[in-house]
């Protein structure tokens, strides 16, 4: 559009420009571009996830105007929701486990999303915040009659769909067809599918590939064939212990696995040398990436994602005392 | 050809890799055949197909082959193959058409509509250069629920005598003729060949092309008024086990007779139970 003006915040989702890692390039001899989603109006990826969802309800007209949408997250795609439920005049349910930070409820509040907080669950007890979730949104669709939307990101492949015709192109044009290879972390597996199933349709030699957190039990699943977790992390809103709805056609090539150290190694420097303010999840894409040039050999145009902002994690990635206590590294300069 | 039930190779090639279709590979053979229709998938199958075991999909309890299943255990069954209510189904199987009716016969009966079969099967996907793999499909566990089971499509013993006996309505056996007549021997061992009284001689093959496509809808009207068939009466189909006579349902579905049932027990059922046999034709 002229002048670069949007219409609203859905139009403002997505279209994020690639930035060169000028650090991580220069060690591979690869290009590696990180994909700066946290410039999205919501400040992540989940904008793209919450938008498709979204529009996907009011096309099969699950939601009509004064419709409800519920969701059980404690992150980034609350915030996506809230957000886009906003713009479009949607009000938005967050189901949360009471355990979470007090930032992310005050988020969540301050956006205007209502905040229900239950026990922390495992998954299997139906008590757990995601399976609450459904049953909330299935109770509220008997009385409100304008539609109630359960997001279900992770089993909802309207999230995939929204990497499928956004994220995907828009890599294959900034990189003008020559991406040799696509990498992040998964936790839906909405963008690596998507992503990866839109840039394997242009290319089938295009490697896609998985950078898993310790604690995911991904890495063993698609390695030998057994869902696995070892070990555990920080980062959040990545790892998996499924296979979602939205993994499922996932087109794999390779995996690699990533710890803490190596992945907040790689974030502090990019503050630092780069003035790039990340979250965790982009320190698990970007050492993904540096595994996956080395794999492929110098000379490779490597795209990864930049999922959200450093600042919504001021009281543990960047906060030393949080880092001591687990024994991990911490930035040289706090 | 018809459209609401065959999806042509070049199709489905657009369609694999999209979330809510499902392919089925529903590979079978009869028991005298020495092949293992699981371990044909794992050689070579459709990219993101899935294995639809038609001699386990079916009631546990029943000594007979593959008897359709419970409501809620086909339910499970599919949820087990990462199916889901919304799910466009594709089916296809390696031999001509025989398995993927009986398959597609199944989701019929459980009341499932968004179904379709891969014309000309495993056979004409790679004569159309469609991809194969070895890779193992990954699968999500579905929310797959069979909402009915239509029970008018399938006919049991106690019916059947009656319909024989009677002779009330047209009981065609997709066997081949020499099995009909008595002349050749069944596959499965100790079981007698011949037919049930009544009945009358329609093989499978008779409605297939030598490359193992459904016949045209021309060329089926010429099948059925050759062998005296008038299609606006009732119709039983039956054969061995209960899956080339889902090809009879099949070939009668394209002829605009939607709700063929067959006879599930088919020869098995009826030539073990002690029931009266004919034999020449």
């Amino acid at each position: 559009m002229k002048n670069n003006i949007k219409n609203n915040f859905i139009d403002t989702v997505g279209n994020t420009p690639l930035i060169k890692l000028k650090k991580a390039s220069e060690i591979t001899g690869c290009e590696i571009y990180g994909k700066a989603e946290f410039l999205n109006p919501g400040s992540s990826i989940k904008d793209r996830a919450a938008k498709g969802i979204v529009l996907d309800a009011i096309e099969k007209k699950q939601l009509l105007p004064g419709g409800i949408i519920v969701e059980g997250t404690a992150g980034n795609t609350g915030i996506g929701l809230g957000l886009v439920g906003n713009s479009l005049g949607y009000k938005t349910l967050i189901i949360m486990p009471e355990t979470q930070s007090q930032e992310k409820k005050d988020a969540l509040r301050l956006i205007g999303c209502e905040l229900k907080l239950v026990p922390a669950l495992p998954y299997s007890n139906p008590g757990n915040y995601i399976r609450q979730s459904q049953q909330i949104a299935q109770d509220l669709a008997k009385t409100h009659e304008n539609g109630v939307l359960w997001a279900n990101q992770f089993d909802n492949v309207a999230n995939q769909m929204s990497h499928y015709n956004s994220t995907g192109p828009e890599i294959w044009e900034q990189t003008d067809g020559k991406v040799d290879a696509f990498t992040c972390a998964v936790g839906t597996g909405g963008t690596l599918s998507g992503t990866g199933l839109f840039l394997k349709e242009k290319n089938k030699k295009i490697k896609i590939a998985l950078s898993d957190p310790f604690g995911s039990g991904l890495y063993n699943y698609y390695q030998n064939g057994e869902m696995k977790a070892e070990g555990n992390s920080i980062t959040e809103g990545i790892g998996q212990g499924r296979v979602t709805k939205n993994l499922e056609k996932c087109p794999l090539d390779l995996s690699f696995r990533i710890s803490d150290n190596d992945a907040l190694t790689i974030i502090f420097d990019l503050l630092k040398d780069e003035g790039l303010f990340l979250g965790g999840s982009s320190g698990i894409n970007v050492a993904g990436a540096m595994k996956l040039a080395k794999e492929l050999g110098p000379g490779h145009t490597i795209v990864t994602i930049l999922c959200d902002s450093g600042q919504r994690y001021q009281s543990k990635i960047w906060n030393p005392e949080f880092l001591k206590s687990k024994d991990l590294v911490v930035p040289n300069w706090l | 050809m018809n459209n609401s039930l065959f999806i042509e190779p070049n199709t489905l090639k657009n369609k694999i890799n999209k979330p809510n279709v499902k392919i089925l590979d529903a590979t079978f053979f009869l028991p005298d055949s020495g092949l293992n229709a699981e371990e044909e998938y794992q050689k070579e199958h459709i990219p993101n197909s899935v294995f639809f075991d038609v001699n386990k999909i079916a009631d546990p309890k029943n000594p007979l082959p593959h008897m359709i299943p419970s409501k809620d255990l086909f339910s499970d069954m599919m949820q087990n193959l990462g199916l889901n209510n919304e799910d466009e189904i594709i089916i296809y199987d390696n031999s001509p058409l025989l398995s993927s009716a009986r398959a597609w016969f199944l989701f019929r009966y459980f009341g499932h509509k968004n179904i379709l079969i891969l014309n000309g099967g495993l056979k004409n996907w790679k004569n159309s250069e469609g991809e194969t793999t070895v890779k193992k499909t990954i699968i999500s566990k579905g929310n797959f629920v069979s909402k009915t089971e239509k029970k008018d499509l399938v006919i049991n013993l106690e019916d059947m005598i009656s319909i024989s006996n009677n002779n009330s309505k047209v009981i065609l056996d997709a066997r081949s003729y020499k099995r009909f007549i008595g002349e050749a021997k069944e596959p499965r061992p100790g079981l007698q060949s011949g037919h049930i009284p009544n009945s009358k001689s329609l093989p499978s093959s008779a409605l297939l092309t030598n490359d193992g496509f459904l016949k045209s809808i021309e060329e089926l009207d010429k099948v059925f008024s050759n062998n005296d068939i008038d299609t606006s009466q009732d119709i039983i189909a039956t054969c061995g086990s209960g899956v080339s006579a889902c090809v009879i349902s099949v070939a009668l579905y394209c002829l605009g007779k939607e709700n063929i049932p067959i006879y599930d027990g088919s020869w098995t059922e009826w030539a073990t139970s002690g029931q009266k046999i004919q034999t020449g034709n």
